[in-house]
């Protein structure tokens, strides 16, 4: 059922973003031919000038638009007219929540992919064909010589939290949405007022949880063993997965609580 | 035993009550109507059966359990509104019933599409508002489901194409199914109905075999249904 979820998320994300993947690349080609042409004059033409804004504009349009979709995808699907029918799918609630975050997340890695691409693209249209091969083994090079070392593991230590906090965030809005729902009007701004709301007390747990962990000591445990490498220490990463994982946690099961036990659809 | 039932069941907005205390026992292989004025909870009490809703107080169950996922397998839902996602085609609405509905019974549903000159590659978005109830129904009525829920399935509809719709959900329904209808246009819906109910400001004021209230009183449901609600 879940598979099923996220494989109908996808349509429906993709039909609106696969296109925007398409025009910036596309417009990332086009550059990289100006470039290989015109080389820097490209940016003092009227017509570059005019390439570089689209471009530009294509890139914000498509990361706002995923942003946007990662929200309007739980606000309309879920508790506008489209609940009547997702709500009726033989589904648990659990599965309609967890759809929406993975297919959420995996857009934004897509988005982080195609962003790649497209700076891939872009340098394989501008430079000459021996440049480019040139530049690929010095980056294999790089590649393996990174994986030797410990930073590689880092890196994904690294990686999984980014992809953490991604879901903590989205987790946020969406309890948000779901506390704010539960207003008989008025329910965009209860929304917002919820997101605060949570924001504020989450903040204030934090900081309650951190003074507790600086008298108690516990906190020193950390410390005493941090060497100054916060890219390469565990004492700073482990207890921001922890964290992170408990507020993941807090916010589903308020989320759940709230669309299951609280559910009450226009 | 009772495919559907309500016990003490109570449903309030804020201050106001929708259902009061309600208790009802429907039983399977009957078409029941759910008529009322407007505001008088039957659409309340199908949400609630569909768990778009949380009950204020008491139960309602389906097939002997809380309506749930387990629930939502078994009950065909057709909602008072346009809630099929209008970026899809009419094809790709029967596949999606068809990936997530194991009852869902694709041809029946491509040949109510062909009797009605439904194009099944037009977007939803693109049709008229008649067209889309029908397509909503016709989703509906494909199930093989023990319970099929319809809040006001003929209220947009011209009046030729209900007896369409009235023929479709007459002659799609599983037989040991519970087919609970409603709506507020008796009359049009009076001959297939074995059963009726009235709401009346969240109370169920009458709960009756059709031909037996029309032999007690000597009047058709609908006209009876105007004695009754008289402003």
């Amino acid at each position: 059922m879940l598979t099923k979820l996220i494989g109908y998320e996808m349509k429906a994300f993709g039909r609106i973003i696969l296109p925007l993947y398409a025009a910036t690349i596309g417009m990332a080609i086009i550059m990289g031919v100006g470039i290989r042409v015109l080389d820097e004059r490209l940016f003092s033409t009227l017509l570059g000038a005019v390439i570089i804004m689209i471009f530009v504009s294509l890139i914000i349009a498509t990361m706002v638009m995923t942003g946007l979709l990662c929200v309007q995808r739980f606000y309309r699907n879920l508790l506008g007219n489209e609940g009547y029918l997702m709500f009726s799918l033989p589904a648990g609630t659990h599965q309609l929540i967890l759809a929406k975050v993975l297919s959420s997340l995996i857009w934004a890695l897509l988005g982080g992919l195609a962003g790649i691409c497209t700076v891939l693209v872009m340098g394989l249209a501008a430079a000459p064909m021996q440049d480019t091969i040139r530049f690929f083994k010095e980056i294999s090079i790089h590649l393996r010589m990174l994986s030797l070392g410990k930073e590689m593991g880092a890196v994904a230590v690294w990686f999984v939290i980014l992809i953490l906090v991604f879901v903590s965030a989205l987790m946020h809005i969406y309890t948000a949405i779901a506390v704010g729902h539960q207003w008989t009007a008025h329910r965009v701004l209860g929304s917002v007022l919820a997101f605060f709301g949570i924001g504020i007390i989450r903040n204030t747990i934090g900081s309650l949880v951190g003074q507790i962990g600086y008298r108690s000591g516990w906190a020193d445990f950390f410390l005493e063993r941090f060497d100054g490498n916060l890219l390469l220490s565990w004492q700073f990463q482990v207890p921001v997965i922890v964290s992170t994982l408990l507020l993941i946690a807090v916010y589903s099961a308020v989320t759940w609580y709230f669309l299951d036990r609280r559910l009450n659809l226009e | 035993m009772a495919v559907l039932e309500c016990r003490h069941l109570t449903k309030r907005y804020g201050k106001l009550t929708a259902l009061d205390n309600i208790d009802l026992l429907l039983e399977p292989g009957r078409i029941i109507g759910l008529v009322g004025p407007n505001g008088s909870g039957k659409t309340t009490l199908i949400k609630l059966a569909q768990h778009l809703l949380t009950p204020t107080d008491g139960e309602i169950l389906i097939d002997g359990i809380r309506p749930g996922a387990q629930t939502k397998a078994i009950v065909s839902y057709l909602p008072d509104r346009d809630f099929l996602p209008a970026w899809m085609d009419v094809e790709s609405l029967l596949r999606f019933y068809e990936d997530f509905y194991e009852d869902f019974d694709m041809n029946k549903a491509m040949q109510m599409l062909q009797a009605l000159n439904i194009e099944p590659r037009r977007p939803f978005k693109a049709l008229s508002k008649g067209t889309k109830e029908k397509v909503q129904l016709i989703m509906t009525m494909s199930r093989g489901a023990k319970v099929y829920l319809l809040d006001e399935p003929i209220a947009g509809v011209d009046p030729a194409a209900r007896d369409y719709i009235l023929r479709t959900i007459i002659g799609n329904y599983s037989e040991n199914a519970l087919v609970l209808i409603s709506t507020h246009l008796i009359a049009d819906v009076e001959p297939v109905l074995d059963e009726v109910i009235f709401l009346k400001q969240g109370h169920v004021e009458l709960h009756e075999n059709t031909d037996a209230l029309r032999e007690r009183t000597g009047m058709s449901v609908d006209n009876y249904f105007r004695e009754v609600y008289r402003c």
